[in-house]
Formats: C-alpha cells, structure tokens, sequence
C-alpha cells in the first residue's frame, strides 16, 4: 500500500514524459488523478490504521502498514555485511504528515495556473517532488530515508530555478546549497551509525532506524556507543552527532539563524512550489528532528534542550518581527513560517506530553494552514502580478469572498480558538510553562516569551488585514487592476472552503490528529526520557 | 629453484599464456599500422581497433579467476585483481574511441586517424603493463610507454596552436616526472640491492636503510605515480591539456591512465601493508597514510576550488576530474580491503560518468558550437535529451542519490571513517570533512552548467550547425541509464569486485 503511495507519482511522471509535448490540461488531469488516488488511500490508513496500540519506537510492532524488502546486501571485506533495507511503515508521527502531503499536493496543483510555460517538465518535476516527500515520510531506513530526502531537492532547486520570479536562481541555488550543506555531514553521522549497530538477528551491521533507536543493538566500542563511548575533541561522539544531524535538520525547518534560505526561496518560487515547500519541507525537517535526532540521540535530546528551546523562541520572535516589517505580502507569510514553526521547536525542546503533543499538532495545522497562506497570496499575484502589501487598499468591496477567506485564514494563523492553531500553540505552551517544573528541560520564561510571539502574530496579521483589506478602495495599478481583480474562482472557491474547513474541524475536534499521533508521540516521549537519561549518565562517565 | 636456461625459457613460456590480452593488443597494434599503409580508408583501421580491443577486453574477461602467478621472472605478477583493472582500463579505451566517432573535427584531419589508432593501442598496451608490472625497471617502462603515447595523443591536432602549446607543457612536466620517478627507483634499487618488489630483502633492506634518504626516494617514486593521477602538486598540465585537446583525446586520458595508475600504485603500496584481524598494519617507517591523506586533501580542495572560477566546460570538468581523484585517493588512504572494493567502484563510475558528461559536452559542442557556459544559456529548451543526460551526469559526478555517483562517494566515505573509528589517526577526520564540505562546493560548480543550461533565458546568437544523430543519442542514454541503475542496484557489482579483492586480499593488503 505505501509503495503504491509512494511510487504512483513516479510513474505518473513518466506517463507525463510519455505523452507529446503541449498537453498541459492532459498533464495536469494525470497529476491531479494521481493525487486523488494518493488521498483515497492515505485517508484510509489515516483512518482504519491501528495506530493507539504502541509499544516501544523501537519496536517494529508499533508501527503500521509495514513493506520490507532486502534491497542491497553486500559482503565488504572487514566492513562486514551492507545491509539496505527497502523498509517503509507509518506510525502516527508520520501518518497525520503523509496525509497532509497529499491534500497539499493537491492543492498545489490547482494552484498552478499561474505557470505558462513549459507545462511538461513542471508536471512531472513536482510528481517527482511528490515521490520524494512521500518516500521520506514512509522510510524507516536511513539509507532509504537519506535517499529520498536528497532527492527531493533536485525536483525542487528546477521547479523555483525554471518557473520562479526575478532573483530564481540565486533563491535556488541557495535553497539547493543549504540543504545539501546540511546533508552530507548527516551522511557521515549515518556511516557511523551504521558501523555502530548491528541487526540483533542476523548481527550484520544495518541501516534500519529502528535497530538503531535500540541501545542494546549498539556495538561495545564502536563510534556512537553510550557506553564506554569514545569522544571527538574532547566531547562526546553521540552529542556532536546529534548536534550535526539537528543542524541538518534545522535548516529545513527552517530555525533562525539558518533560516535565510528561506524568504529567498518561498517568496522566488512559483504558488504551488511555494506551497509544497512551506507545508511539507519545513515539516520534513521537523519529522527529522523527532524521528531520527531524538529517536536516535535521545541523551542529545535532553543535553540540549534548553538550547533548542532557545532557538525556538528565537524564531518566534524574530519571524514575527520579520513578518511586522515586510512590504511583500509572500515575504510577511513567508517569515510567519518561521515564527510559527519556531513553536515546534518550542515544543520538542519541552520534553513533556503537551509540548511534544502540541507540536506535532502544530505541524499539521501549519501545514493546512501555510498552504492556504501562500494559496491566497497566489490569488492576488496570478491576477495583478504585484505583492506589495501598500499597493492594495480596501480589496473588501471589489473581493469580498476572497476577503472572507483572508479573514479565517489569519484569524486561524494568529492562533484564535475555533482554529487548529489555537490548540496546538496552547499545547506547546502548557508544555513550555510545565516543563520547568515536570522535568526542568526550559525555563518558565521561554513559555511567557513564546507567548509574546503570538501577540506579534496577531499584529501583523491584522495590521496587513487592515491596511490591504479595509480603508477606501485604493489600487496602485488603478483601473486596470480593478478589471483584473475578479474574486476568487469557483475552483479557487472550493480549495479554499475545503481548507478552511480542515482548520476549523482539527480546531474543534483536536482528536482528528490527536488520536492518531498521541500514542506516538508518548512513546517516543518515554524513549528520550528513559533512555536519554540513562544514555547521559553513562556519556558523562567518561 | 635452477636457474638453468632451459627452466627460464621453460618459465618465459609459461609466463606468456598469461599475457594473451596483451599479446591480442599488440598484434592489432601491428595491424593497425598495416590496414592504414595499404588501404588507407578509416572505416577499416577503426574496425581492425575496435575488434582487437573487444577481443582483448573478452581475454581479459577469460582470465577472471585465473589464480595468481610471478611471471617473467618476477618482471611482472598476473593477479585476479590486476585483471580486473586491465579490464576496465580496456573498456574505457572502447569508450573513448566510440566518442571519437561522433568527433568529426578529428576524424577528418589530413592526418588520417591510423596513427591515432596505433596511439589508443599503444597506450592501452603500457596501461596493461603498468597493471601488472611489480619490477621497479618494468614499472618504469610501462610509465613511459603510456606517457608517451599519451603525449602524441594530446598533439594529434597539431595544426592547432593550443593543442601544441598544451602538449608541450604536457611534455615538459612529464619528462621531469619520469626523471624524477627514475631517479626514486635508483635511490631504492642503491638502498635494496634489488629491483623486485616482492623480494623478501627488499622491505627488510629498506627497513635498515636511512629514514631521510628512504624518504626522499619514495616521495620520488609516488611523485612519479602522481604525475599520471594528475594529483596535486603534479596536476598543472591537466586543465591546459584538457581544454586544447580533442575531447575524445580527454576521455582517453583521463581515464586510462588513471586506472592504470591506480592499479600501480595500489600494488606497490601493498608491499608496505599488510591485512590483520584488527586493522591494517603499514610499514612504519615512512608514515604512508598521512602522506597520502594530505595529497587527497589538497587534490580534492584545490581541484573543486579551481573549477568555480571555469568559464570553459572542458576545463572546468578538468578540474573536477581532478578532485575525483583526491576522492579516490581518500579511497586509498583507508588501507583497507574495503577500501580497495571502494576505489574500483568508484573508478568504474568515473569512466562511465565522466564519458557521460563528455560526451554530451562534444554533442552540445557539435550542435551549437557552444565552449563556454555562456554559450549554454538556454541550451536545455533547444537540446532537451541531450541536456537533461548532461545534467544526469552531472548529478552523479556531484555524488548525489540516485546515481552510481553517491554509492561511490558513499563507499569512499564509510572506508575511511571506519579507517578512522579503528586508527583514531585525526587526519582521516579532516579528510571526511573536508570530503563532505567539497561535496557542496563541487554542487556549486557543476550546477552552474545547469543554471545556464536550464534557467538562463535563451541566448538568440548560437544557432544549430548539426544535429545529434540517433546512435549518439543512444549511446548517450546508455552511459546514462548505467549510472542509474548502478545507483539503484550497486550490489551485484560490488559483490563481483570484493569476491575478487577478498580473494587476494588473504594476507597482504592490496
């Protein structure tokens, strides 16, 4: 089931190739078939997967929908046995994710009416982008994982290089360099994750993340064994690892200060490449965090956690008084990601069941929630090509449907009750304000700043509400604009009253996400915190 | 044993049944010169090539597992592994010469192309020798024997002033390399008393010898090798060689040579190694490892640093090509059976990547007579296949998944920090950063290709002289389609390389 999820793209995208060139609406059709199937079948795991009963992470138990398959298998002389794994399961950290990639892709490609040319390569790059995202969420071995998570950087860097705006190549080439930056020193910390654990049955070294969350498949003095552990300029390997793997990470979600790809790259690339960045990337780099820093690395999880809650607070503010002083109406959505998604850091960093809870739910309501961002500044700039938030004045009275949607939009971002985001904020917080005194991982004032953050938000969400929304009707293109500016469309309509909808349902049923994620998210909980524990006592023996 | 002379021709008789691939060469060598004197049409003296190359590349493959034997006296050792390099090395000949038919600028020189072909023979034939050669004096002579032919190769366009001026620089800094390679082995020949690698006096007699003077002459010798490698400090006539010769001309000696001298270097350096159940054990008196991290290091930085400021596709693609070898060399440096099993793969998908990305460089060159990323711009609109197999090709010369590229990289990789968690030697720890950092530098450089390639608008100048026939494609999507499935399925592959390295590997490193 989940190899259909995940390589249904891939073949759809070569159909794309397949078929003659200027076909666009044949193109679009294929994408938009596969897409649905992709929903059809992650709404029925999201839905009839068992994903309450969890034991420990990892437990194979745990998780659902499991395919495995030997992949590469090579005797390497002193090396021992390679041993690849094609291993994909879901869990219910990255079901809730897999599900909203799918309804972003979606969303994505109704919002590509704004490319007009090359219809071809567009269509299957992002089918391709697709694949990638889908793969990485599903991957439970990192060799499997590392590999789709580079290769959705190809598809991305050509789909903001080719159809992006102005500065397209300098904002791809970056997003492109960061990354990869990032990564290849994550290839390291793998190779030695896999010199350090073995497969507790066949005892030949493995990739499969899940043996590698298990301490007790750690070998006696290999590189990143707790015990007896060796050390790296004087600290030990394990923390540096998790210090390298997180910074990969980091800069995906992105957090403050690797975040400068970021308003480069959201703001050049196109609607829909936009979208698909904001709402599943950055929550790639999250699931990274959760899945492998603090599956892996538990004991870095709690060395660190006050450091990362810094970061995360960083964020929030600094995104947020990023977003305040923006005149672009993208770049202002844009740096709300950052402050928004600062809050998951904010959450992991708390180490209790609210925050990590919280934070989970935070992706997934910024994930609906950047999508219908960025979907609506598409609107305006497919119609007018103009962004700037002082060009526009009083669009209420010539776009009043497109205004009551700006409306719920912002009132969900800035995190009012009703709303997603309103409980997953609430979430991180309780967690952030408990922590100190639950099991003193951040201090109280990290909670009180955060919650600066979202005063911040409300600022300038309402402050650009009111100056591009309200006031006398005022178009810097003048007449002109005034014909171009139609309200939205009836398939614009549908988009975004489905979205809407989404935010509204997850903000008065929390459950939606919660059912699924919470057993997860404990477990992996009681991982960092049992064996992190266990694992720093013995790091600090040394 | 009886030296008598009958057992020595007894011997030597022997000995030849092992040299059938070479024997094969050297008879099409022959030919070649005849089939051009008599009936001078270049359809035929390519043919006579071609045959004796294939027919030589399937003798090579009817000595697979064929077990290990001291030949000529000891003037060369046929191994398993020695076979294996031959092989590849005869392989990237043909490759080379299937990209000279699509070369028309070269094909129809005044010249004729049957010297050119007696050239590719020749140096294929050293490149043999090289891989098996253990004698110091016969290790010597297939250098030249190469360098030589190599050296007529880079003239063949003489008419041309850059192609002169490249071959003369080529000449002058090989000549001193071989004196240089020379002079080592005659400090190491004063110091043994013996030419013979694999004499037992030999390492015991330069164990006892003065550490500086040891020093100096095996520097010399490495330096010798390193001028083939084209490592860093000996690579100053690779770019200017690159950029003024024909590219089919760079495809041939960028690739067979290497291999050849990998091969070489490799078994002169597992005479100073030896394979035990905790690690590797090197010879201590000359600090081996270190030496050779430290040329790795500064191949790959200065090779990947150069390039970013590459206007000229070709010599920006001489300059990664000589970062490539720092990262085989990282491969090396290991001195492990891994390592070994490592530097092989990743030969292998150098010639394949590398004549990829040539070849669609020629190809873009016929077509648009486009030398310059500038003349680039746009190109991916007009020359859609050709240009996506490019940037194909350049993704895995990049080293990035799915392409054979990352499996290689990702081999080098894990040899070297399991060298490095069983040694501690922090020298290896910088070569693994410093590797990881080159890999985001050589992004930012080949993806300038691409940028222009794909995202520059089009430039109106350039228009079309020529279209790309169909085998040019084909062939093309062929050294493509190898490059993704070797990064998809490795295993095969690289289960055939490590039953072959382990084989030999029982007791002595390489």
């Amino acid at each position: 089931m989940l190899s259909v999820i995940i390589f249904l793209p891939l073949l759809a995208s070569l159909l794309i190739l397949a078929v003659p060139a200027n076909k666009a609406p044949v193109y679009k059709a294929i994408a938009i078939a596969v897409t649905v199937v992709q929903i059809a079948l992650c709404g029925y795991i999201y839905f009839t997967g068992n994903f309450s009963s969890y034991q420990e992470v990892y437990n194979q138990q745990s998780y659902q929908f499991v395919e495995k398959a030997d992949w590469i298998n090579l005797q390497l002389g002193q090396l021992g046995t390679l041993d690849i794994d094609y291993f994909v399961a879901l869990d219910g950290l990255s079901a809730p994710l897999l599900l909203l990639s799918a309804v972003v892709m979606l969303i994505a490609l109704v919002a590509s009416a704004e490319i007009k040319q090359n219809h071809k390569g567009f269509y299957s790059l992002l089918l391709l982008a697709n694949m990638a995202i889908m793969g990485t969420f599903c991957a439970l071995d990192f060799f499997l994982f590392y590999l789709f998570y580079e290769l959705m950087l190809l598809p991305l860097y050509f789909l903001i290089g080719m159809w992006g705006g102005e500065r397209r190549e300098y904002a791809a080439i970056k997003f492109f360099l960061y990354t990869l930056f990032g990564s290849v020193f994550m290839l390291l910390v793998m190779v030695g994750l896999y010199f350090s654990v073995t497969d507790p049955v066949t005892g030949a070294h493995t990739f499969n993340l899940l043996h590698m969350m298990n301490p007790a498949n750690y070998q006696q003095g290999a590189l990143f064994t707790a015990e007896a552990g060796s050390l790296l300029f004087g600290y030990p390997t394990r923390l540096i690892a998790f210090i390298i793997v997180f910074i990969a990470f980091a800069i995906k979600i992105p957090m403050v200060p690797l975040h400068t790809w970021l308003p480069d790259a959201h703001v050049e690339a196109p609607t829909p490449v936009s979208i698909v960045l904001a709402a599943l990337v950055l929550k790639i780099g999250a699931y990274g965090i959760l899945r492998i820093c603090f599956g892996i690395f538990p004991d870095g999880a709690i060395a660190f956690s006050f450091w990362i809650g810094l970061l995360g607070v960083i964020s929030i503010i600094y995104g947020a008084l990023n977003a305040l002083a923006s005149t672009d109406l993208k770049r202002m959505v844009a740096f709300s990601s950052i402050s928004h998604m600062g809050f998951v850091l904010l959450g992991f960093s708390s180490l209790t069941p609210e925050g990590v809870n919280g934070a989970v739910m935070q992706l997934v309501s910024h994930g609906f929630l950047s999508a219908t961002l960025f979907f609506l500044v598409g609107v305006v700039y497919s119609r007018v090509q103009n962004r700037t938030i002082a060009h526009f004045s009083g669009l209420a009275t010539i776009m009043p449907k497109y205004t009551a949607f700006v409306l719920i939009t912002f009132f969900a971002s800035l995190g009012l009750p009703v709303f997603s985001a309103f409980i997953a904020e609430l979430f991180v917080l309780i967690g952030a304000f408990t922590s100190e005194s639950v099991n003193g991982m951040i201090p109280r004032w990290m909670a009180v700043i955060g919650s600066v953050g979202i005063l911040l938000g409300a600022a300038y969400f309402l402050w650009t509400l009111q100056r591009m929304f309200f006031g006398k009707l005022h178009l810097h293109g003048g007449d002109e604009w005034r014909v171009k500016l139609k309200d939205v469309s009836r398939q614009e309509y549908i988009v975004l009253l489905g979205l809407s909808l989404i935010t509204i349902a997850i903000g008065i049923f929390p459950s939606l996400v919660f059912d699924v994620s919470n057993s997860a998210a404990n477990a992996l909980l009681q991982h960092v915190l049992q064996i992190g524990k266990m694992q720093l006592v013995q790091l600090f023996a040394l | 044993m009886e030296n008598t002379l009958s057992t020595i021709l007894q011997q030597n008789s022997d000995s030849l049944n092992y040299l059938l691939p070479e024997i094969i060469l050297v008879i099409t060598f022959l030919e070649t010169i005849v089939a051009d004197l008599f009936w001078k049409k270049k359809e035929i003296t390519l043919f006579v090539t071609f045959f004796g190359l294939a027919i030589a590349l399937l003798a090579n493959v009817a000595q697979l597992g064929v077990t290990d034997k001291l030949l000529f006296n000891g003037m060369l050792q046929f191994t398993a592994v020695a076979v294996v390099y031959k092989l590849l090395s005869i392989a990237a000949a043909l490759v080379a010469l299937v990209v000279l038919l699509s070369e028309k600028s070269l094909l129809n020189t005044a010249k004729g192309i049957g010297e050119y072909c007696t050239l590719v023979l020749g140096l294929t034939i050293g490149c043999q020798f090289m891989c098996l050669a253990t004698n110091l004096l016969s290790i010597y002579v297939a250098v030249e024997m190469v360098s030589l032919a190599a050296y007529l190769l880079v003239a063949y366009k003489s008419a041309d002033k850059k192609a002169t001026e490249g071959a003369i620089k080529y000449v002058l800094f090989g000549a001193v390399a071989s004196a240089v390679l020379l002079y080592g082995i005659s400090l190491v020949y004063g110091l043994t008393g013996t030419l013979l690698l694999i004499d037992s006096n030999f390492l015991a007699n330069l164990s006892k010898a003065p550490l500086g003077l040891v020093a100096i002459a095996l520097v010399f010798i490495l330096g010798g090798i390193a001028f083939k490698l084209s490592v860093v400090p000996f690579h100053f006539w690779t770019p200017d060689v690159y950029q003024s010769s024909p590219i089919s001309v760079v495809v041939l000696v960028s690739s067979v040579p290497k291999i050849a001298a990998f091969a070489l270097l490799t078994s002169f350096l597992g005479i100073f190694s030896f394979q035990l159940s905790n690690g590797p054990l090197i010879w201590p008196h000359f600090p081996w490892q270190n030496v050779l991290a430290v040329l790795a290091i500064l191949t790959l930085s200065i090779g990947n640093l150069s390039a970013i400021g590459q206007h000229n596709v070709k010599r920006l693609l001489a300059w990664s090509s000589i970062a490539h070898t720092g990262f085989m060399l990282l491969a090396v440096v290991a001195f492990s059976i891994s390592g070994h099993i490592a530097l092989l793969f990743y030969l292998l998908v150098y010639v394949v990547m590398n004549a990829g990305a040539f070849f669609a460089v020629l190809l873009l060159e016929k077509q648009y007579k486009a030398t310059t990323i500038q003349d680039y711009s746009g190109l991916g609109a007009k020359a859609p296949l050709v240009a996506v197999m490019l940037v194909i090709c350049l993704v895995s010369l990049i080293g990035l998944p799915v392409t054979a590229g990352f499996v290689a990289k990702f081999l080098v990789f894990s040899t070297v920090l399991d060298a490095y968690a069983i040694n501690a030697n922090p020298i290896l720890l910088a070569a693994l950063i410093l590797g990881a950092v080159n890999t985001v530098i050589s992004l930012f450089y080949y993806f300038k290709i691409v940028v222009f390639l794909f995202l520059k608008k089009q430039a109106s100048t350039l228009e079309q002289v020529a279209t790309v026939q169909l085998w040019e494609k084909g062939v093309l999507i062929l050294l493509v389609l190898i490059i993704v499935l070797l990064g998809l399925l490795p295993s095969t592959l690289i289960a055939f390389i490590s039953g072959i390295v382990n084989v030999k590997s029982a007791m002595i490193l390489y």
